[in-house]
């Protein structure tokens, strides 16, 4: 199972990357990285995955007894933290991409280039 | 010392607060600034040196800790007298966005250069990273929000590829932190260790403006003002180097404070500081514009700087630390020359600044002083920097002598170019009508100065650099401190 998740994050990942560096459109972009970031968050859930693992809260006195059986908790912790960040960076380059819009009347990443002269 | 969260935690409050102040954002901005520098120095001269925070009471391998130690103290104070000095260079008043943005990435850099564990050191880079990239986009034309979406998009595809590492680290050796990561870094083997690496380094290299990572640097130094290139230059720059000999030499290094990166990984960094250090030097030649010639050059000795890390001798470092900190003054001089002198000619194509230079001796005096460092001529700063990286590198092996006899043509070539400009500040030009106050002409003479003897009297700044050199020898000091092992 854990083969599965990493299997399907590293592809996940590749497909953002591949979006980043073949798209044109600013917010095709955007949606690669998101696509990459989600790869990533579900990589580093995987690490930390126990199969038929439970809940890692103590409930109760007995449930010491179960701590080989939890899942790492840490890795959640950086996922949530990384979703949070991973929001940041999209609200904030959508607002940039606005601004981009209004500045060339496109939203092509090779706008500024293209006026510039410069042949890609 | 619980109170050194404060260097993070009050330009945060500051960031919120200048949303309300208006036109008394430039009072904040100073008030918090002077508080950083102060608070940085009464700790270098407390003699409590060198001492572990842990943020809330959790000890070091389980909680995140903040280490204060003398490489760190160091920088801490290069990074925020940077920011008091590239804050001087702002005029006009600025909205609240900027100085929002500025303390962002005051607090950012201070983060980078105190925090002790990997993922707190992703967060900061990645805050950082919209610091830089809000302050580029601040003049809001054509060039520089098309500058700053392209920072952010390179700089948050490399710091996925870093937290992809993260994990990769947490899954092996099972710890985030610095010391603990160092303390048992031994036991990775070889291929797992490269592939964290390169997933890893990447994300520094952003910073650094080290080659295949390096294309935002020109645009956003041209579309961006003054005192934002002076913070990145300044806060961001140094704080990545901070970054660099605090992972590359003391957390992920086998040997005691060498890079050993398996053979083919090493070549290959040398060989991006070679390809930046050609990139940059050409660059320049090629340019008219002051501020691309800046950010071309700064690329270059950056390039530098990562090529004697990689040579892993301590000899080479000591020559780093001196090319970081000529790099560092010598910039401040130039940008700030460059500011007044496009403020009188009205543009920044450095022909237009023809004659300013006999109008303003000082200004293009030092501006040549600080050139003449960055080329590396005997008794200026720059030169014992390259003189112990090539003395170092022409015995070391094939590969590390290319990369010598490459600084030495670079040296030309930044000879070149930045004669080329000191030659037409002083050559004859036709009158003008704006004016440079005496005030603005005294920092960068002053910091011309202190390039002048540290190049004539380098003893003085050996010692400081032999401290700085003796904690890079020994990690182990470091693993004790935070882990507080017996």
């Amino acid at each position: 199972m854990a083969q599965l998740f990493i299997l399907s994050s590293i592809s996940l990942l590749f497909i953002g990357l591949f979006g980043v560096l073949t798209r044109k459109n600013i917010v095709k972009i955007l949606i690669a990285l998101n696509i990459m970031e989600t790869g990533i968050n579900l990589l580093l859930v995987a690490f930390g995955y126990v199969e038929n693992g439970i809940v890692p809260i103590l409930t109760s006195n007995e449930s010491i007894m179960n701590l080989t059986k939890m899942v790492d908790p840490v890795p959640q912790a950086l996922v949530l933290t990384s979703i949070v960040i991973g929001l940041g960076t999209t609200a904030f380059s959508l607002a940039l991409a606005i601004r981009y819009r209004y500045n060339h009347n496109s939203l092509s990443i090779r706008a500024s280039e293209e006026e510039e002269g410069v042949n890609i | 010392m619980n109170s050194i969260v404060f260097l993070i935690v009050i330009p945060l409050i500051a960031a919120f607060l200048s949303l309300f102040l208006g036109k008394n954002d430039k009072i904040l901005a100073y008030i918090v600034t002077l508080f950083n520098i102060i608070f940085s120095i009464l700790i270098l001269f407390s003699g409590k040196i060198p001492f572990n925070v842990a943020i809330g009471g959790w000890r070091a391998p389980y909680g995140i800790n903040y280490a204060v130690t003398d490489l760190t103290i160091f920088f801490l104070v290069l990074v925020n007298v940077a920011a008091l000095l590239a804050l001087t260079s702002v005029r006009e008043i600025m909205e609240y966005q900027f100085y929002s943005f500025y303390f962002v990435l005051l607090s950012s850099t201070n983060g980078i250069v105190l925090t002790g564990d990997l993922f707190n050191f992703f967060l900061f880079i990645e805050l950082s990273t919209f610091a830089v990239a809000g302050l580029i986009s601040y003049k809001r034309d054509r060039l520089s929000t098309g500058a700053a979406l392209k920072y952010l998009i390179l700089s948050s595809t490399a710091s996925i590829f870093s937290l992809a590492a993260i994990g990769l680290i947490y899954k092996t050796l099972g710890t985030l932190n610095f010391a603990d990561i160092a303390n048992k870094v031994n036991n990775l083997n070889e291929a797992s260790l490269s592939l964290i690496l390169i997933l890893y380094i990447s994300s520094l290299l952003v910073e650094l403006k080290i080659f295949p990572f390096n294309m935002w640097v020109v645009k956003a130094y041209e579309a961006s003002k003054t005192s934002v290139n002076l913070f990145i230059h300044g806060m961001l720059g140094t704080a990545g180097i901070y970054g660099v000999l605090r992972i590359l030499l003391m957390v992920f290094s086998k040997e005691t404070g060498k890079l050993t990166l398996s053979g083919n990984l090493s070549s290959i960094l040398m060989l991006f500081a070679f390809v930046t250090v050609i990139i940059g030097e050409i660059g320049a030649l090629t340019e008219k514009n002051m501020k691309k010639i800046l950010a071309f050059s700064s690329m270059a000795q950056l390039g530098i700087v990562l090529f004697g890390i990689s040579l892993g001798s301590f000899d080479a470092l000591k020559g780093v630390l001196y090319i970081v900190i000529s790099n560092y003054l010598a910039k401040f001089v130039m940008f700030l020359t460059v500011n007044e002198f496009s403020k009188v000619s009205g543009s920044t194509n450095y022909l237009d600044m023809k004659g300013l230079g006999r109008r303003y001796p000082v200004l293009a005096i030092s501006f040549t002083i600080s050139a003449l460092s960055l080329m590396g001529i005997p008794f200026f700063a720059g030169f014992w920097g390259k003189i112990s990286i090539i003395g170092n590198a022409v015995f070391s092996g094939k590969l590390e002598l290319i990369g010598a006899v490459l600084i030495l043509i670079a040296s030309v070539i930044e000879g070149v170019y930045y004669l080329r400009i000191s030659h037409t500040f002083f050559s004859q030009g036709h009158e003008r009508e704006g004016r440079i106050s005496r005030v603005y002409c005294l920092l960068p003479m002053i910091l011309a100065l202190v390039i002048l003897f540290i190049g004539i009297n380098p003893d003085s700044f050996e010692n400081i650099i032999s401290i700085l050199l003796d904690e890079i020898k020994s990690p182990e000091k470091y693993i004790k401190l935070i882990l507080s092992l017996k």
